[in-house]
């Protein structure tokens, strides 16, 4: 089991930091309160349509639901108390918030992919742009494949070797912390293509609106490196923390124009619709939060060199 | 140099292939735009859509409505509706039992032939309760055909319109000039815009594709003043002709093809709508003013009545109003407008108690019948307030000066001038004193006079 720890823990490239829990608690901690987060966000991006319908209503209830369950079993989890049952509850979350996404996902696509489709009527651009979001039921399968894969045991660092406490052991052909990575790029070219998508709807006609796409490109292409590379070097974790530092930057300021640009008449006169309708306040967020995994993946991660306190 | 180069194989890589990939996407892109230009398949020909559409569909009523009534079908299928996953079913099929239902011809289910706004609140909720609780619901309806055959739930649903002026007494007969014309007329005439707001026999209220013509329900259309422009025209409410005279008119009129018609509802700011048309001012979601489908939502006064007065919320009405008007006009500029237009309604009202005074006398002593509208002086006493004192007034607060004034004020001093002349002809057929009017008649300052000397 994993247990809490009172050591330093190492931060390749950058030092070491006391933590009371282990990098894969912390994000399962993450994913959980991402589920309640993902409830949310599901309820006010389904009230554009001006009714959340019965179908839509089963993420809306879904990930506090699942948010919920996440952080009683990782309490379990933390106080070593059925260890098995913790993992099992955990797995099993997080594969019904995989089928949640892919289904809701499919959902949006047969809306996209218009009935009129004919021999050389392809798909076209403003179906894409202006139809449900393909991308976004997605979030709750990448984390739900994050906490499946958080919730087993890196037993032999670097090895690929995983267990699932008291369960199975079995081999992987990647590291735990590359698999980390490469969702962690998966989610990042998810939020590119969407900023893409979304800001296509106003045209571009701000050309800072391509900020987030050509950020966010950088750190997906950072990310995928990061997860290709077979070994890492302290300084590519160096310039890793900084790119995701810079991820957590670009969500949060996103968060803060969003806003703005959801109140044109300045705090004096809020209207809550534009929230819903205007600008997606937390959509910028998906930037923060893979910046968030991002870093915390860090956390005791290995290097093909000798470990200095900051490169 | 190369120890340099190695530490930073992140940074520089991911430089690299990034700048790599925006320019290939960029290319893309490019590429693909300049192909749909020359020939591939237009993103606005909703025309060819639909035709693409009905070649595809295995809807069972398009399929078979494509032959019986191909023109709602191509509607239909160029409709937001439609790319939805809305269904001619989830709009027409009902059960055997709830009312209005007919079962289709050679079918065994049961449709409304013409949905109602219980069929749209499955989706539009609040837009549904919102129109429930407007003056174009239940109102609008009992206006002319009273309130004697409304189901105790449709008088509950009409008290509980704050802005209804529910009265059980004063509203239970049908309306006079209605009842004189006869239905064989009305059905064309007063029904065709009251309607909006009649009881549905299937227990729900008015009809959203009065102003959503179905069955495209454009988003441009709704907000296109020609919409309204089908009921709120003509001399006794002539709104359409007073904002085509108005610079908002004038802005739509010379500019209105650039604007951004189909802006997502609830976002619109003066980027998209450079000027308002009626939907901008009275139901988007613009400015500091949030979507509603209530349309006195933002009118401070009862301008219909034939004395105005001010609705029960009025503060919160035209400060709502107000912050549509924010999005373009100065707080000082609105200040000024709506002191200056209170008073210019205010004027409008005295004109109006004048005529009342006057009317009240001529029925002290029984010199006018109590049938409406049987002789000349019904009409012009009528007219005074019902065709010029609205008009007047809207053409105050929708800024058309020829419609506040020639059609407007001017008529009014000229039915007071007629209403004095044939009510001396009746107190002097009579025998009775004639009224003596004060000095300016038929001027504002008249009719104040002699409103001050009939209270003393």
């Amino acid at each position: 089991m994993t247990p809490q720890t009172t050591a330093p823990t190492r931060i390749p490239g950058i030092g070491a930091l006391r933590l009371p829990v282990s990098r894969n608690d912390l994000l399962l901690l993450m994913v959980a309160m991402m589920q309640i987060g993902l409830g949310v966000e599901t309820y006010l991006a389904h009230l554009i349509s001006g009714d959340v319908k019965p179908a839509e209503a089963i993420p809306v209830f879904l990930g506090p639901i699942f948010g919920v369950i996440l952080l009683g079993a990782l309490g379990l989890r933390l106080s070593r108390r059925a260890t098995t049952l913790s993992s099992l509850i955990i797995l099993g979350v997080a594969t019904a918030s995989v089928v949640v996404g892919v289904v809701g996902s499919a959902f949006h696509w047969a809306r996209v992919v218009p009935p009129a489709t004919a021999p050389g009527a392809a798909l076209r651009w403003d179906w894409l742009i202006f139809a449900p979001p393909v991308l976004g039921p997605l979030a709750f399968a990448g984390v739900g494949l994050l906490a499946i894969i958080a919730v087993l045991e890196d037993t032999q660092p670097e090895s690929g070797k995983l267990t699932l406490p008291g369960i199975i052991s079995f081999n992987t052909p990647l590291p735990q912390t590359r698999q980390f990575l490469w969702l962690i790029a998966f989610g990042l070219y998810a939020a590119t293509l969407s900023s893409f998508l979304d800001h296509g709807r106003t045209s571009f006609e701000n050309i800072f609106v391509w900020t987030p796409v050509v950020l966010g490109a950088f750190g997906a292409v950072a990310t995928t490196l990061m997860a290709l590379y077979a070994n890492h070097k302290p300084a590519d974790w160096f310039i890793f923390f900084w790119i995701m530092v810079l991820m957590i930057v670009l969500g949060v300021m996103g968060l803060g124009l969003h806003v703005n640009a959801d109140l044109p008449e300045g705090t004096a006169n809020i209207v809550w619709e534009r929230f819903i309708r205007g600008a997606p306040v937390m959509a910028p967020m998906l930037f923060a939060l893979m910046g968030a995994f991002g870093l915390i993946t860090m956390i005791g991660a290995e290097t093909d060199e000798k470990p200095s306190a900051a490169v | 140099m190369f120890g340099l180069l190695g530490r930073a194989r992140l940074l520089l890589t991911a430089t690299f292939i990034t700048g790599l990939v925006l320019v290939a996407a960029a290319l893309i892109v490019a590429y693909t735009s300049e192909t749909t230009r020359a020939g591939g398949l237009p993103s606005t020909n909703t025309i060819l859509a639909a035709e693409v559409a009905l070649a595809q569909s295995d809807d069972e009523c398009v399929v078979c409505h494509t032959n019986h009534t191909p023109g709602i079908v191509n509607q239909y299928l160029g409709s937001d509706h439609y790319s939805n996953a809305t269904t001619c079913a989830d709009c027409h099929l009902v059960e055997e039992t709830v009312g209005g239902a007919v079962q289709h011809p050679e079918s065994e289910f049961y449709v409304l032939p013409r949905s109602s706004s219980a069929m749209c609140e499955t989706c539009h909720r609040t837009q549904v309760e919102q129109f429930n609780l407007s003056r174009h619901a239940l109102p609008s309806y009992v206006a002319y055909a009273g309130s004697e055959g409304l189901s105790a739930e449709h008088q509950a649903l009409y008290a509980s319109i704050p802005e209804g002026g529910f009265n059980p007494e004063a509203m239970i007969a049908r309306n006079a000039i209605h009842r004189l014309e006869g239905p064989e007329f009305t059905r064309f005439s007063c029904e065709s815009c009251h309607d909006v707001g009649k009881p549905n026999l299937d227990g729900s209220v008015g009809d959203c594709t009065a102003c959503h013509i179905r069955h495209e329900f454009s988003l441009e259309q709704a907000r296109k003043p020609e919409t309204c422009n089908n009921c709120h025209i003509g001399p006794d409410h002539p709104q359409w002709e007073i904002y085509v005279e108005s610079s908002h008119g004038i802005a739509y009129s010379t500019m209105g093809d650039s604007w951004n018609w189909e802006a997502e509802d609830g976002t619109l700011t003066t980027a998209d709508f450079p000027a308002p048309t009626c939907a901008t001012c009275h139901f988007s979601g613009f400015g500091g003013a949030p979507t509603t489908h209530d349309v006195g939502d933002r009118l401070g006064w009862y301008l219909a009545a034939p004395i105005t007065t001010a609705r029960p919320n009025f503060a919160e009405n035209r400060l709502r109003m107000q912050n549509v008007c924010r999005a373009c006009h100065s707080d000082g500029f609105i200040e000024e407008f709506y002191v200056s237009a209170d008073a210019a309604t205010e004027s409008v009202n005295t004109f109006v108690r004048f005529s009342q005074a006057v009317w009240s006398q001529l029925k002290d002593a029984n010199l006018v019948t109590a049938a409406p509208f049987d002789e000349p002086i019904d009409y012009v006493y009528y007219e005074l307030w019902h065709h010029f004192g609205r008009t007047a007034k809207s053409g105050v607060w929708m800024q058309g000066a020829d419609y506040a004034q020639w059609h407007g004020i001017y008529e009014i001093m000229q039915d007071c001038a007629e209403l004095i002349e044939m009510a001396n002809a009746k107190f002097e057929a009579a025998g009775l004193e004639p009224l003596v009017m004060p000095e300016g008649f038929p001027g504002i300052d008249a009719a104040r006079a002699y409103l001050a000397a009939q209270e003393s």
